[in-house]
């Protein structure tokens, strides 16, 4: 089966300090103005009486954008809701550019005055899409081995240190890469997009 | 490999299940292919959970201007002004709040991979997920289905999720469970003929006693209140009637239908009152099409003789008083022995949690813990830990509460202070259930198509500006906080000591969120007496209403005088005096804040409101049965295609079947679904009378059923097959001229 449901996640770098209520009014003015390209940006979500995540959410027609706490701190995640057509390299990049675009317009965001910045080497890939988890024969490395072979094949990376857990069997795939030679994290979504090109 | 969840929980799911959900997903091929009406769609789906969400008209105020969404399928429509593409809800069906570990699961899941990880706990012991997309929901609901849960009829002008109270079966009140009568009743109500012509929704509760609050059976369509009678030196187990209560905007006690109904009575009558509610129910109105308008026009003793004739009348039924049978091996079972245990002080924290969400059960070395949910939200994290903290303390004992709260039930005492631990770790450790902070909140303008101001958002500033009060005054920490984000009463701020309803006020030439204060609402005697509206405060200050009203309750009542009577002592004029400066406000240009809502930064507008679907579509049973004769002529033609002959020619007869019974149920309600009779019936009513007959084309439309009636299949002749089916296709459009002339006549008779 075709994996379509897939949430990338990019923490935030430690000492980032933020009211997480900043975030609701930026968060309407990307709706006023439909910021994000290929996107029906539709409602604000304010979960900040939970406990967890998650806190904030941004909510499109094609997917949901969330500030969450991951184990690290906080982090911008995106969920991928609606389908894409295409290899999956190619949903991949699509899911990629997305989330790169909503950090670079946090990191940017003259609101915030300057008080986000995200981590450039670490992101958390998980597969949102349990009957793909369950009916793909060791799922964990062939979503592995795909995503390196998508990162090394033409930017020549390979200082990848991936991490992959299923903390519990009912919890989500989830795969941690951390980048830890030759390029950045932005250089290393460039790359995957000039491949998908 | 599988490659769809239809085909991964082939076999997990019931077979009547399973079919429901085929159907429906048929029903929304046929919309999204336009051979469905939008309002036959809107109410069909409805009745299968699905409902609408705030902006699913396509419109949305960003605080400068109104959006067009442009969603990507146009004009595509899943109702009257609801667009296709538009996110919405699913309401989940828990009878009784009832829930075992492996369906928390599967809800976590599903809520992970079609929503966005949280899961709402409703008034109704339900659950509900928000942004889920039409197009994902039937296969969601396979994955509830495979755990047995059901959303049908969880909206719509049906039957809702029947309620009862959580502690049922522990707790040390009541007359005796009522939870194997809420099953029973639930199940036998479930998709049954005589609930499908509704002119709006109809609510179940049961209590397992009179002075608690648990059931809130006054407030009810239909409240069951556990009685037991000594008869000849035996107990003998029945129920005190309610019939006709309600909140909304006009709010109505209910009436005793019955001191003491037996309990084989109990499913026979609420068939009884259902039919005579279907019969002589408003339709076209629907703000006066509940129940309670019929018991109020009507007056309850002629209701009663009603439903007393209508109960003689009824064919008999063996699921009425089947599930009596069982009720001996009814009972849960304890995961673990039941430990009396010392639980003084390990630490204030757990201490205060004991204090507020710990009861003791009945059962000796047992007690129920409360799980309290910030406005009756939780994560699809959370609620998997959940799952496993019940494997490893319950078991399937868990129920939600119309409190929006969770409880463990049967937790061994001596259990108490690592459940706790672990609870608090999740994030989930609160204390203060039932008190104060433990705030209902309905949807309000965060989600719901109707919300006027942000009942979610002031539940959320209420949560944390009161954490404090009333740590000294059990009275007051003891008052209860409702919020509903309009007159519609779906935080059920009638039934709470201090309740609130959203509404709107221009001032300075500026619409401003508002509240209306509502106090003294008794929560006790199962929702005894209704609250008395004050006057309406903007939103941004109804803290402060909170404070004054909390302090004026602290100084002025009179020992241990209930806050329901302090209101009602007080008197509305005064209750008003203590307000009055709040209702007022400054100018915009002064504060501009007062003129927003809570966790909105944009500027207040009513501009987002929508058409509610709460009361639904009122489609006749005609329409909808003719609706499910052209799905099944619709799917003879698939099975044609696929080459499944023998299918195709058992789908397009049934088609036939289902409109004639369509136009004879118009005329008699008990018609079975054997075709001896149907047909029989058809023939005498409406072949033999010309009443089916076309101005040129006669009897012949008639007869394709007749003859497919006595020829029997045609067999496995492709052409022949082909030919039936566009012979369904003509029977049932000559049905629906069929009925048009009928109403014309009626018309010209009356």
């Amino acid at each position: 089966m075709e994996l379509q449901r897939l949430i990338i996640q990019r923490p935030l770098e430690f000492g980032s300090i933020l009211h997480l209520k900043e975030l609701i009014p930026v968060f309407h003015r990307w709706i006023q103005q439909q910021l994000i390209k290929d996107h029906l940006l539709i409602d604000v979500g304010d979960y900040l009486h939970l406990k967890r995540d998650p806190k904030l959410l941004l909510v499109a027609h094609e997917g949901t954008f969330s500030v969450i706490y991951s184990p690290e701190g906080l982090a911008l995640q995106y969920q991928r809701r609606r389908p894409i057509s295409g290899m999956f390299t190619q949903r991949l990049e699509k899911i990629w550019n997305t989330l790169q675009l909503a950090s670079r317009l946090l990191e940017q965001e003259t609101a915030l005055e300057g008080k986000i910045h995200f981590e450039a080497n670490r992101f958390r890939i998980i597969v949102n899409e349990l009957l793909w988890t369950e009916t793909t024969e060791n799922a964990p490395k062939v979503l592995e081995e795909t995503i390196r072979e998508a990162f090394r094949k033409e930017a020549g990376m390979s200082g990848f240190t991936v991490t992959c857990s299923m903390p519990d069997t009912k919890e989500r795939l989830l795969l941690e890469f951390e980048v830890t030679s030759i390029q950045d994290l932005d250089s290393t979504i460039s790359s995957v997009e000039q491949i998908c090109a | 490999m599988e490659t769809t969840w239809k085909e991964r929980l082939s076999g997990q799911i019931s077979p009547e299940l399973g079919r429901e959900i085929d159907i429906f997903e048929t029903q929304l091929e046929l919309r999204r292919i336009g051979k469905l009406d939008e309002k036959i769609f809107a109410e069909t789906r409805l009745r299968r959970g699905v409902y609408g969400q705030r902006y699913d008209n396509g419109r949305r105020h960003d605080g400068l201007r109104t959006q067009q969404l442009g969603f990507p399928t146009g004009e595509l429509t899943k109702g009257p002004e609801t667009m296709w593409d538009a996110p919405g809800m699913l309401r989940i069906k828990l009878p009784f709040g009832g829930i075992t570990p492996e369906q928390m699961e599967v809800l976590a899941d599903v809520a992970d991979e079609y929503s966005h990880g949280v899961l709402h706990v409703t008034t109704r012991q339900g659950f509900q997920l928000h942004y889920i997309h039409i197009d994902d929901t039937p296969e969601l609901m396979r994955r509830l289905a495979s755990v047995g849960i059901t959303t049908r009829e969880a909206c719509g002008n049906s039957v809702r999720n029947v309620t009862a109270c959580p502690l049922a079966g522990v707790c040390e009140g009541e007359a005796f469970d009522v939870t194997p009568y809420a099953k029973a009743l639930s199940r036998f109500l479930l998709g049954h003929p005589d609930c499908q012509d509704f002119g709006r929704k109809f609510k179940i509760a049961f209590s397992g006693c009179t002075d608690e609050a648990c059931g809130l059976v006054k407030m009810h369509d239909f409240g069951a209140v556990a009685r037991i009678r000594i008869e000849n030196g035996m107990e003998r187990r029945g129920f005190a009637l309610y019939v006709g209560g309600g909140l909304g905007t006009v709010t109505q006690q209910a009436k005793l239908f019955d001191e003491f109904l037996p309990e084989e009575e109990l499913l026979p009558t609420a068939q009884a009152v259902c039919r005579v509610f279907s019969r002589l129910g408003e339709k076209r109105n629907r703000a006066r099409a509940r129940i309670k308008f019929l018991v109020k026009k009507l007056g309850i003793e002629k209701f009663r003789e009603l439903v007393l004739e209508e109960r003689k009348i009824l064919p008999q039924d063996l699921l009425w008083t089947s599930y009596l049978k069982e009720l001996p091996a009814w009972g849960e079972k304890p995961l673990k022995e039941g430990k009396e245990t010392s639980l003084n002080t390990r630490y204030d924290d757990f201490n205060e949690w004991l204090g507020t969400n710990v009861m003791s059960q009945k059962q000796k070395g047992y007690a129920v813990a409360v799980v309290t949910l910030p406005l009756g939200d939780l994560n699809s994290f959370q609620l998997r830990q959940l799952a496993g903290l019940a494997r490893r303390y319950v078991g399937k004992n868990v129920r939600t509460t119309v409190e929006q709260n969770m409880i463990f039930r049967w937790v061994s005492k001596a259990d108490l202070p690592a459940l706790y631990s672990e609870l608090e770790v999740l994030g989930l450790g609160e204390s203060g259930a039932a008190s104060l902070v433990d705030i209902t909140a309905c949807p309000g303008t965060d989600t719901c198509k109707l919300g006027i101001a942000s009942s979610r958002g002031l539940a959320a500033e209420l949560g944390r500006s009161l954490r404090l009060v009333g740590e000294d005054d059990e009275a007051v920490r003891r008052l209860r906080i409702k919020i509903s984000g309009c007159f519609n009463s779906c935080g059920q701020h009638h039934v709470a000591d201090i309740g609130f309803f959203g509404n709107s006020r221009t001032v300075d030439g500026f619409k401003v969120p508002h509240f209306q204060v509502v106090l003294g609402g008794q929560w006790d005697n199962n929702a005894g007496s209704f609250g008395l509206a004050i006057g309406a405060v903007p939103s941004k200050k109804i803290p402060e209403v909170v404070e004054r009203i909390i302090q004026q309750f602290r100084s002025n009542r009179q020992q241990s005088e209930p806050f329901h009577s302090f209101i009602e002592r007080v008197g509305k004029k005064q209750l008003r005096a203590w307000i009055e400066d709040l209702m007022r406000l400054p100018t915009h240009d002064v504060a501009p804040d007062l003129y927003t809502d809570w966790g909105d930064v944009r500027e207040f507008s009513l501009g987002d409101l929508g058409v509610g679907e709460c009361s639904g579509e009122v489609i006749s049973q005609f329409q909808f049965l003719l609706a499910d004769a052209e799905r099944e002529v619709f799917e003879a033609q698939l099975k044609h295609e696929e080459g499944d002959l023998l299918e195709a020619d058992s789908l397009a007869y049934s088609g036939m079947l289902k409109a004639a019974k369509a136009l004879i149920q118009q005329q008699i309600k008990d018609i079975g679904k054997e075709p001896d009779h149907v047909v029989h019936e058809f023939r005498t009513r409406f072949y033999d009378t010309e009443l089916f007959f076309d101005q040129y084309a006669k009897g012949k439309f008639g007869r394709y059923l007749l003859h497919r009636y006595e020829a029997g299949p045609v067999g496995e002749n492709t052409e022949a097959v082909h030919q039936l089916i566009e012979e369904a296709q003509l029977f049932i459009d000559a049905t629906h001229a069929c009925s048009a002339k009928m109403q014309e006549q009626s018309v010209l008779q009356n």
